[in-house]
C-alpha cells in the first residue's frame, strides 16, 4: 500500500493531467506523469520502476476529473502486479475499456450539467451581491470538482477495479439530469432579477405590477425562441452578428449618403 | 504610449497565467469569464466593468464543452482581450462624445464596440490552441525516450514542459490582440458616425438576451420550457411582494 504522502503527490499530480495534452497521444504522457510517484514508492529497484511506468506512456484520454478513480485504481492494480497477483495487460484493458465511458460520464456531469449551475448561480449572484459572487461561482464548482479528484483517488486505491461499482452507484448521469432542471429554475429566476435590475438601471424609473409582468413574460419568450434559433445548428456569435451587422452597415450607408448630399 | 504598452503586457501576462486554468493545470476554473474579467478589471482600475463583461460573457460561453479533440471557443482570451481593451480605451476617452454620454455610458458603448470587434479573433485564438496541441507531441515523444534511459524525472519535466508552451503562445498572442485591438476600437470611436455609436447601446441589450439564451440552451431538457415559465411566474409573484409594487 503507498503511503499517504506518495497519494499526495499523485492528487496533486493529478491537476497537470492536461498540461502537455496533444492531438497525438492527448493525456498520456500527463497520466503517466501523475502515476510516477506512486510507481517510484512502489518498486526499488529503478529498472522496474521504469518498465511500469513505460506501460503507462501510451494513448490515454478521458474527462481529467475522473482519470482520479482511474489513477486511484490503476496504482492498486500495479501493487498486485508487484505481487504477482495478476498480469499487466489487466492494466491496459482496464484502462481502455473505461476511458470512454468515464469521459462521456464526465463531460454530462461535470461540463455539461455543474458548470451551468455554478456560471448561472454565479451570474445571479453578482446581480445580487456583487464580487461575493464570483466566490460563490467557484466554491460551488469546486466543492464537487475536488471531491471527485479525492474521493476517486482514495476509492481507486481501495477498491482497485470495483471502483467502477463505486461510481455507478454515485448515478452521475441521473443526478446531471437532476442538476440542470435545478439550474433552469435559478435561470428563470436569473431572468426576472436581470429585467428588474436593467429596467431601474437603463429607464430609471419603477414600472408598475402588470408592466413588469409583460417585460419579464416577453423576455423570457425572446430568450426561449433565441435558444431554439441557436440549438438549430446557428452559433451564438453568428447570430449576434445575424442580428446586429446588417442594421449597423445600414447605418453607415444612410450616414455617407447624407454627407455626400449635403456636399452638394 | 508607455502606459498602454506597460497595460497591454499587465493583461497578457495575467491572461496566460489565468489561460492555463483552462486545459493545462487544475481546471479550478478562474479561467472563466466571470474570474478572469473582474480580475483584469481590478488591476485597470475598473472592477465594475470586468464583472459586467465577466456576466456576459460566462452565460454567452456557457455551452462551449472541450469533448475529446474538440477545441471550443477560447472564452478566457476573448474575456481577457474585450476586458483589457474597453478599460485601455475608456481612459483614453473621447472628447468628440463628452457632450453626449456620461461616464458610465460611454464605458457601455466601448464594450459593445469592443465585444463586436473582438469576437471574430476567436478563430485566431483557436488557432493558437490547436498549435499548441501539436508542438505537444514532441514532449511525449523525449519523455518516452529519456524513460528508455531510465530518467524518471524526464516524464515530470516534459509534462511541465507543455505547460510552458501553453504560457508563453497565450501571452504572445494576447500581448499582439491587445495592442491591435486598442487601435481598431480607438479608431472606431473617432471616426463611426453618432447614429451607429448610439445603436450600441442597443447592442449591449441583444446581448444580454443572446447570452440568456446561451444559458437557456446549455441546461435545456426535458420539462425545463414549463419549468422556466412557471419560476419566472412565481418568482415574479414573490419578488413583487418583496418589492411592494
Amino acid at each position: 500500500m503507498i503511503s499517504r504522502f506518495t497519494m499526495l503527490k499523485v492528487f496533486l499530480n493529478s491537476f497537470f493531467i492536461q498540461s502537455s495534452w496533444n492531438f497525438e497521444k492527448m493525456q498520456g504522457l500527463g497520466f503517466a506523469a501523475a502515476i510516477a510517484p506512486a510507481i517510484n514508492d512502489m518498486h526499488q529497484d529503478k529498472e522496474q520502476t521504469c518498465r511500469a511506468l513505460k506501460r503507462h506512456m501510451v494513448f490515454y484520454n478521458a474527462h481529467p476529473y475522473m482519470a482520479s478513480p482511474i489513477l486511484g485504481a490503476v496504482i492498486k492494480m500495479e501493487e498486485d502486479v508487484k505481487a504477482g497477483i495478476r498480469g499487466t495487460d489487466d492494466i491496459s484493458s482496464f484502462k481502455e475499456s473505461l476511458m470512454g465511458p468515464y469521459g462521456a460520464i464526465g463531460d454530462t456531469f461535470f461540463w455539461g450539467s455543474i458548470r451551468p449551475l455554478a456560471s448561472i448561480l454565479g451570474v445571479l449572484s453578482v446581480l445580487i451581491w456583487g464580487l461575493w459572487g464570483v466566490g460563490i461561482f467557484l466554491v460551488t464548482y469546486n466543492i464537487f470538482h475536488i471531491w471527485m479528484r479525492w474521493s476517486g483517488l482514495h476509492k481507486g486505491c481501495k477498491l482497485g477495479e470495483s471502483v467502477v461499482d463505486y461510481i455507478k452507484s454515485l448515478e452521475l448521469i441521473q443526478w446531471a439530469a437532476r442538476v440542470r432542471l435545478f439550474s433552469t429554475m435559478l435561470l428563470g429566476i436569473l431572468l426576472l432579477v436581470a429585467i428588474f435590475k436593467g429596467i431601474d438601471i437603463f429607464m430609471g424609473q419603477r414600472l408598475i405590477g402588470y408592466q413588469m409582468f409583460l417585460a419579464s413574460f416577453f423576455s423570457a419568450i425572446c430568450v426561449v425562441l433565441l435558444a431554439a434559433i441557436i440549438r438549430n445548428r446557428l452559433s451564438v456569435l453568428l447570430s449576434i452578428y445575424l442580428l446586429f451587422l446588417p442594421t449597423f452597415i445600414f447605418l453607415i450607408i444612410m450616414d455617407i449618403i447624407l454627407r455626400v448630399s449635403k456636399l452638394y | 504610449m508607455d502606459l498602454i504598452l506597460w497595460q497591454s503586457f499587465l493583461v497578457a501576462f495575467v491572461g496566460s497565467v489565468l489561460s492555463l486554468d483552462r486545459t493545462a493545470a487544475l481546471q479550478i476554473m478562474i479561467s472563466r469569464p466571470i474570474v478572469a474579467a473582474p480580475v483584469i478589471g481590478y488591476m485597470l482600475g475598473d472592477t465594475a466593468a470586468g464583472l459586467l463583461i465577466g456576466c456576459v460573457l460566462e452565460l454567452l460561453f456557457i455551452g462551449g464543452l472541450p469533448v475529446g479533440a474538440y477545441i471550443p471557443p477560447h472564452e478566457t482570451m476573448i474575456a481577457m482581450l474585450v476586458t483589457g481593451i474597453s478599460i485601455i480605451v475608456n481612459n483614453i476617452g473621447f472628447a468628440r462624445f463628452s457632450w453626449k454620454f456620461g461616464e458610465s455610458d460611454m464605458m457601455i458603448l466601448v464594450i459593445s464596440a469592443t465585444l463586436l470587434t473582438m469576437l471574430p479573433i476567436d478563430i485566431v485564438c483557436k488557432r493558437v490552441d490547436t498549435a499548441v496541441r501539436v508542438l505537444n507531441t514532441r514532449f511525449f515523444y523525449i519523455a518516452d525516450k529519456d524513460l528508455g534511459k531510465c530518467n524518471i524525472g524526464g516524464i515530470i519535466l516534459n509534462n511541465m514542459k507543455g505547460l510552458g508552451v501553453f504560457f508563453i503562445l497565450n501571452f504572445l498572442t494576447l500581448f499582439v490582440l491587445t495592442l491591435a485591438g486598442v487601435m481598431v476600437v480607438s479608431f472606431l470611436f473617432k471616426f463611426l458616425p453618432l447614429t451607429v455609436i448610439m445603436l450600441l447601446a442597443l447592442f449591449s441589450i441583444i446581448a444580454l438576451i443572446i447570452s440568456l439564451s446561451s444559458a437557456y440552451n446549455a441546461v435545456y431538457g426535458k420539462g425545463s420550457l414549463p419549468l422556466l415559465f412557471t419560476t419566472i411566474f412565481f418568482g415574479f409573484i414573490m419578488l413583487i411582494l418583496m418589492r411592494g409594487r
